[in-house]
């Protein structure tokens, strides 16, 4: 608990990401591919980030260099002012302030859901009593009562659900920056709205710094502070989109000429 | 064309509907079992009682039956028993204990493998009964040849299962445990073990079996003890229904090891697909 609170104070200031020169070549058998060329732009402190673009263009390539779980072949990503990667690999104090959600669920099957969750406090030593409070709340966050899933197993549950256990797993450490990679992608529409709306007033209410990998240009204008919009082959930035809409944002505001108005830009965005 | 509706259908009416198929899978072997043994008992008894030169080498189930009545209470052959049960239960620990750690650093590490694979493939292909003099020579007359023997024949087994199942979590699981910061020993606790525990239990049924093999073939050679000793002495007495004794006994504690691993399947991974008592003919003993 100790430790928490200690990387927690440390932390204070390192919710602003900023990337700067980021190149990521793969080697292949077939020669060099170029996943990501020449990426720049930052994340401010407490702001919704979306990463927009087809698929191929390296998204999720860059959402990974920026969760420090791949290094990129040049360039720096700094996370409150400290180099998130060095020669010795990933500074880990930063990834323990990083809450990162998985295109697939990613639960272990050998866990409960309420196992899957406080697993991030387990590795951190949190003690049994409180990390499953803090677990269960963590369920109902995410709108899944925890008498009834708590002690089920990932297999019994819907896809939609596995994805908030997901979701609640990357949140229960209370993590200063959240990434999420598609979290909503296998969702049905009614739901993907509702989990966006829950995803906002659960930002606005933390503070956190979110990056949004999404290839939904509804869901990018709906979260977001500004887009950044990717092109592929190589993956470039094409443009930052700021979305100037109020907040909170509504389900109204989805039918407003304003908010179809950013859509068809962006939209634009990618097609050329 | 419209299909004619069989309201008398005995299907449809859920109070009489007996599944057959699922009795007949599940319950299956308890019928099958007994009537199959039964008929080879059968089978042995008119085989020995319809010809007279027989009985010299197949004693009739009888007397085997009567020698194995005798057995817990002769505290001479109670004890090579618990000294078997006791070489194949050491043997089976410390080749487990071996075969997963060599398992582990073999899938984690390509440099050990290159090391350790030449010696790992020579003590698998020696001929391990020649082995057991060497042993005798070294330990003396006691159980220390016959577990190692066990040892070597039951970390095999194991250590390419665990190869197989740490080599074959996933990245997304890595990719997982490093977004969490997790150090090498909470992979390992958290991820790989679990992850490897279905194949571990896999190579334990084959190890458990192997090293009770192990421990018998050293008795073999070493007359301190064990049903391996009784079984050769038998022979050398011709007490052909003795021996057949030993064989059933022998069978027994292979058949209680080989259960208790079948259960802790069902205990420890009730999560695995080959934990699900339906359509599993591992499960149903």
């Amino acid at each position: 608990m100790e430790q928490l609170q200690k990387t927690g104070s440390t932390t204070s200031q390192t919710q602003e990401i900023v990337v700067s020169g980021v190149n990521k070549i793969y080697q292949g058998e077939s020669g060099a591919v170029t996943a990501l060329e020449d990426i720049n732009f930052q994340a401010g402190h407490g702001s919704f980030i979306s990463l927009l673009g087809p698929s191929g263009c390296g998204k999720t390539t860059l959402l990974r260099i920026l969760g420090g779980l791949l290094r990129p072949t040049s360039g720096t990503v700094e996370v409150g002012g400290r180099a998130l990667y060095s020669d010795k690999g990933a500074n880990k104090e930063i990834i323990r302030c990083i809450g990162f959600a998985f295109q697939d669920p990613n639960l272990l099957p050998w866990r409960t859901v309420l196992g899957n969750i406080t697993l991030p406090l387990q590795l951190q030593g949190v003690p049994k009593a409180e990390r499953e409070a803090r677990g269960r709340r963590m369920l109902e966050l995410v709108g899944l009562e925890a008498s009834t899933f708590a002690k089920s197993y990932p297999r019994q549950l819907s896809g939609g659900m596995r994805m908030r256990v997901a979701i609640a797993r990357s949140l229960v450490y209370d993590p200063l920056i959240l990434l999420l990679d598609e979290p909503f992608g296998a969702l049905d529409a009614m739901t993907r709205e509702n989990m966006n709306l829950e995803l906002q007033s659960i930002w606005q209410k933390s503070g956190k710094t979110v990056v949004l990998v999404t290839h939904s240009l509804p869901e990018a204008v709906f979260l977001s502070d500004r887009v950044v919009v990717l092109s592929p082959r190589p993956g470039r930035i094409k443009e930052i989109v700021p979305i100037d809409l109020p907040r909170p944002r509504t389900k109204e505001m989805l039918e407003d000429t304003k908010f179809n108005q950013l859509v068809g830009l962006l939209r634009r965005k990618m097609e050329d | 064309m419209e299909k004619p509706i069989v309201y008398s259908s005995p299907t449809s009416t859920p109070a009489r509907r007996f599944n057959f198929k699922r009795f007949f899978n599940r319950y299956l072997p308890y019928i099958t079992t007994p009537l199959v043994l039964l008929a080879l008992l059968g089978a042995w008894q008119w085989y020995v009682g319809s010809n007279s030169s027989a009985r010299y080498l197949l004693p009739p189930p009888g007397e085997v039956w009567d020698r194995l009545i005798e057995w817990p209470g002769n505290s001479r052959l109670m004890k090579d028993t618990w000294q078997t049960f006791y070489e194949t239960l050491v043997g089976f620990a410390i080749g487990s204990l071996v075969g997963i750690v060599l398992g582990y650093l073999i899938a984690k590490s390509r440099t050990f493998e290159r090391i350790a694979n030449p010696f790992i493939i020579a003590s698998q292909v020696i001929p391990k009964i020649a082995l057991v003099p060497l042993f005798i020579f070294q330990f003396g007359f006691n159980s220390t040849p016959n577990i190692i023997i066990a040892v070597l024949l039951a970390f095999f087994p194991l250590l390419s299962n665990v190869v197989l199942g740490i080599k074959s979590v996933e990245e997304s699981r890595h990719d997982l445990m490093n977004s969490l910061a997790a150090n090498g020993w909470q992979r390992f606790r958290y991820v790989e073990f679990p992850y490897a525990l279905p194949y571990i239990l896999t190579g334990m049924e084959v190890a458990v079996v192997l090293s009770l093999i192990g421990a018998v073939v050293g008795e073999y050679l070493n007359p301190n003890g064990g049903l391996g000793a009784v079984a050769v002495q038998a022979l050398n007495g011709f007490q052909l229904d003795r021996l057949f004794a030993t064989i059933v006994v022998l069978t027994i504690i292979g058949f209680m090891c080989y259960a208790v691993l079948v259960a802790a399947r069902r205990f420890l991974i009730p999560w695995h697909e080959s934990a699900r008592i339906t359509n599993n003919a591992n499960t149903t003993l």
